[in-house]
């Protein structure tokens, strides 16, 4: 695959001799932020009709607008998170209306040709059919994506069917949410968009990271590209900053865990058991638990007991290697940024909402833990079981938000209407259900108060960690 | 008969009836005079072998670990020095860990995946009256079937051939993966094989059974085919009580199958006791037989980990590569004193 066969829509592919005409780059870049502002994506497929001189036109003119904003916000880490969200979201976009041959071929530039299988392609190489065990595994998800007759969902099975080698979704390996074989996740290409969005974002991160390093580099350029910088942070202003503002934090409410919404109650559950989170998931319960006032110490004090990859390390040691990125995510060092929790329309895009990304099973064990951890073995009446079906049914309709708000009005008794927004709200409103909400809001926000100083320990180092 | 009666059958361990100064002085002989390099060598690769970490635990100076040699005829000469419990090989750094590069100095570059089984995580399912430490030929089972489905998942699912097991010197095995691409693996990577695998959470308290989705059909075929299917020929007295079943419903429903002897498993399923549902059977069935691997023990890239061809200071068993895995019997086990005249 060379990236002269990539389609002129995908966003990183590269074209070469394109001007970058400075004396153009504020219109360029206004156009460019208007869309992304307000959510209007553009396809950037070839219009049917349109000569190809003018379609190449509009794509130099969208790679153009795309280049000095990318270089710019490479220079801020609030606008290069802004921008890649943006670019992600238009990506994803275009990757679900495009043709399926197209999408393979994005696929296989983000994965590399080697890691990516057509159907045809893994039967020719194991001398296997995969056909019948596709249509076992899968007709029930995929009824509402290929039709309900039968002879055509079986024909279009396969036919926009891929295999990708295991590691590169462990995500949905992990959830067993693929058929796996010969190490080959296989499954309908709508299974994998979320992983090839997050690959998407990771691979633009990587641009971004050498364009402001060739941008340093160059004297009168970085000078000239500070100037469109500022000008994309004075346009974007607040809208740069995300989760809700800090004052939703509740100080002294992270000892109060089965409370939690069900986003950090599971992934505190994953800590405490595994040992381990993906980076992503760290830094959304870090956030979360920075919300929930924890301090910064006892943060660290709590990774590093916990994490599994922390053994053989001497606290001090911790302190220099994850110790810098959990005193990140408190603004103390690094961009100086004070990171606010993430927001319940991020973490179901793109972390982990379990009535998003959780089976219907394991959704159902998690509720019913949590709620086993707020009232003990109260059995439950048929009102409360008909409303957690109700919620199940909610998560897996796809209406994520609307059912945590639902397991909210479960177990505060108390009826939610809107959709959750934010893990903050939920806590908040569930600490004020259990009598705990004032007694722990009465206490300052800067980590001075009984239950903080109860959990600090000191920072000594010198003992290594090997349980 | 249906239901194994439990037999505990007495499988000397040799270092309780040995002084531990006799141990000790074994040890020390033993990587004086008979040490050889090779067994480690096929699970850690030669090319990288200056820039592995080792730790050791000693008798002398206690656990240590950060270390690293040039060469295999250095390790050799450390092992002459100390008194070794244990010898233990960690990942791959650049720079190599040194008294002046320690681990914060240095990059991580790759560690094998391994899959540990110690029949201790299997206590709480255990029906021989072993626990903790003891192990026999019958709980021995549990190893013997987790070796067969975990290679046969390692082969069918992940499409991976190049593993190896290897008997700990204690209560287990591991399995190490020797593919080198597999050596580099994340930490998120290592989890979603461990996930996948892993269908027992909590294991030592609630033991909540993953139900198996339907998308991953041949994995369900086997835990079917190889985990059930032996459940069903054994089934423990203690594993129907956790389904809250009365003696006479068990003994009743034990005396059913065996007067149908042989059956399957719908036979089974369609005979239960009222009031139990066939998923509720099944869970009990997965938590007694399936696997459980320590997960920590896979996620961690920078783990320590006991090498093949050193001795397990505990027990004075030698680790071993198994070239029959399923056919390894605990009575073949080579102890220190049978080595070293």
């Amino acid at each position: 695959m060379t990236n002269q066969q990539l389609p002129y829509w995908y966003p990183l592919k590269v074209i070469e001799g394109v001007p970058l005409p400075q004396e153009n780059a504020i219109n360029l870049v206004n156009e460019l932020l208007d869309r992304y502002l307000n959510k209007r994506f553009i396809s950037l497929f070839q219009e049917y009709g349109e000569p190809h001189n003018i379609y190449k036109n509009r794509v130099i003119k969208e790679l153009q607008a795309k280049t000095f904003l990318r270089i710019a916000s490479s220079l801020d880490p609030r606008l290069q998170n802004w921008l890649i969200e943006n670019e992600g979201d238009e990506f994803s976009f275009r990757f679900k209306l495009a043709p399926f041959q197209e999408q393979v071929q994005v696929i296989q530039e983000l994965y590399g040709e080697e890691n990516v299988l057509s159907v045809s392609q893994f039967e020719l190489r194991y001398k296997t059919s995969l056909n019948e065990t596709l249509i076992k595994v899968y007709s029930p998800v995929d009824l509402a994506n290929y039709g309900t007759r039968k002879r055509s969902r079986q024909r279009n099975m396969t036919r926009k069917t891929l295999a990708i080698r295991f590691q590169f979704v462990p995500e949905l390996v992990k959830e067993r949410k693929v058929l796996l074989m010969k190490g080959y996740a296989i499954a309908p290409i709508t299974l994998f968009y979320g992983t090839i969005k997050k690959k998407f974002e990771q691979e633009l991160r990587v641009l971004l990271q050498k364009q402001k390093e060739r941008a340093e580099a160059r004297k009168h350029f970085y000078e000239f590209i500070t100037h469109v910088r500022d000008h994309v942070l004075s346009r974007l202003g607040e809208s740069i900053h995300h989760g809700g503002p800090f004052e939703m934090s509740v100080p002294g409410a992270f000892n109060e865990y089965p409370l939690f919404p069900p986003c950090a109650f599971d992934l505190y559950n994953m800590v405490k058991e595994t040992g381990y989170l993906p980076h992503a998931l760290r830094v959304q319960l870090g956030l979360f638990l920075k919300g929930a006032g924890m301090d910064v110490e006892t943060q660290l004090r709590f990774w590093y007991e916990n994490a599994v990859d922390n053994k053989g390390f001497t606290f001090e040691q911790f302190l220099q290697k994850a110790g810098y990125q959990i005193r990140h995510l408190y603004g103390l060092v690094g961009s100086g940024i004070d990171y606010t929790p993430q927001k319940c329309e991020t973490i179901v895009d793109q972390g982990h909402c379990p009535f998003r990304h959780r089976d219907p099973e394991s959704l159902k064990e998690l509720l019913l833990d949590q709620i086993r951890g707020i009232r003990g073995e109260k059995p439950f009446s048929e009102f409360e079981l008909k409303q957690l079906e109700n919620i199940l049914s909610l998560a897996m309709k796809d209406q994520a938000r609307k059912a945590c708000s639902q397991f909210l009005s479960l177990i505060t008794e108390h009826r939610e209407g809107k959709p959750m927004v934010h893990p903050l709200v939920f806590l908040r409103k569930s600490l004020e259900h259990a009598g705990k909400g004032e007694k722990l809001m009465g206490k300052s926000r800067n980590g001075e108060n009984k239950e903080n100083e109860k959990t600090k320990k000191p920072i000594t180092g010198g003992k290594t960690r090997n349980d | 008969m249906t239901e194994k009666t439990p037999i505990k059958i007495d499988v000397p361990h040799r270092t309780d009836e040995m002084s531990k100064e006799e141990l000790n002085r074994l040890l020390k002989v033993f990587y004086r005079e008979y040490f050889d390099a090779s067994p480690m060598l096929q699970v850690i690769d030669k090319e990288t072998f200056s820039h592995r970490e080792f730790g050791f635990n000693t008798v002398e100076r206690g656990f240590m670990r950060n270390k690293s040699f040039k060469a295999i005829g250095d390790l050799k000469e450390f092992l002459r020095f100390y008194t070794f419990l244990g010898v233990y090989s960690g990942g791959v750094f650049d720079p190599p860990l040194s008294s002046t590069i320690r681990l914060q100095d240095t990059t991580w570059k790759k560690r094998e995946v391994v899959f540990d089984f110690d029949i201790n995580e299997y206590d709480p399912v255990r029906t021989c009256g072993c626990q903790g430490r003891q192990v026999c030929p019958v709980c021995w089972e549990l190893i013997t079937d987790a070796i067969g489905f975990i290679s046969d998942t390692l082969r069918e699912d992940f499409g991976q051939n190049d593993f190896i097991w290897v008997f700990t010197g204690g209560r287990g095995v591991h399995c190490w993966i020797r593919d080198p691409d597999w050596a580099a693996f994340t930490q998120s990577q290592r989890n979603a094989i461990i996930g996948y695998l892993g269908l027992i959470h909590d294991p030592q308290g609630q033991q909540r059974v993953d139900p198996i989705p339907r998308v991953t059909i041949p994995f369900r075929e086997r835990v079917y085919n190889q985990i059930i299917a032996k459940f069903i020929h054994a089934i423990p007295r203690q594993a129907l009580e956790e389904l809250n079943l009365s003696k006479n419903q068990i003994t009743r429903f034990l005396k059913k199958l065996e007067q149908r002897a042989p059956y399957d498993l719908q036979f089974v399923v369609s005979n239960l006791p009222q009031g139990i549902e066939a998923n509720d059977f099944l869970s009990v069935a997965i938590k007694y037989r399936y696997p459980r691997v320590d997960h920590k023990v896979t996620i961690d890239t920078r783990r320590l980990l006991r090498l093949p061809g050193t001795i397990h200071g505990g027990t004075g068993y030698l680790s071993t590569i198994l070239k029959d895995p399923l056919g390894f019997r605990l009575d073949q086990r080579i102890h220190v004193s049978e080595i070293v005249k």
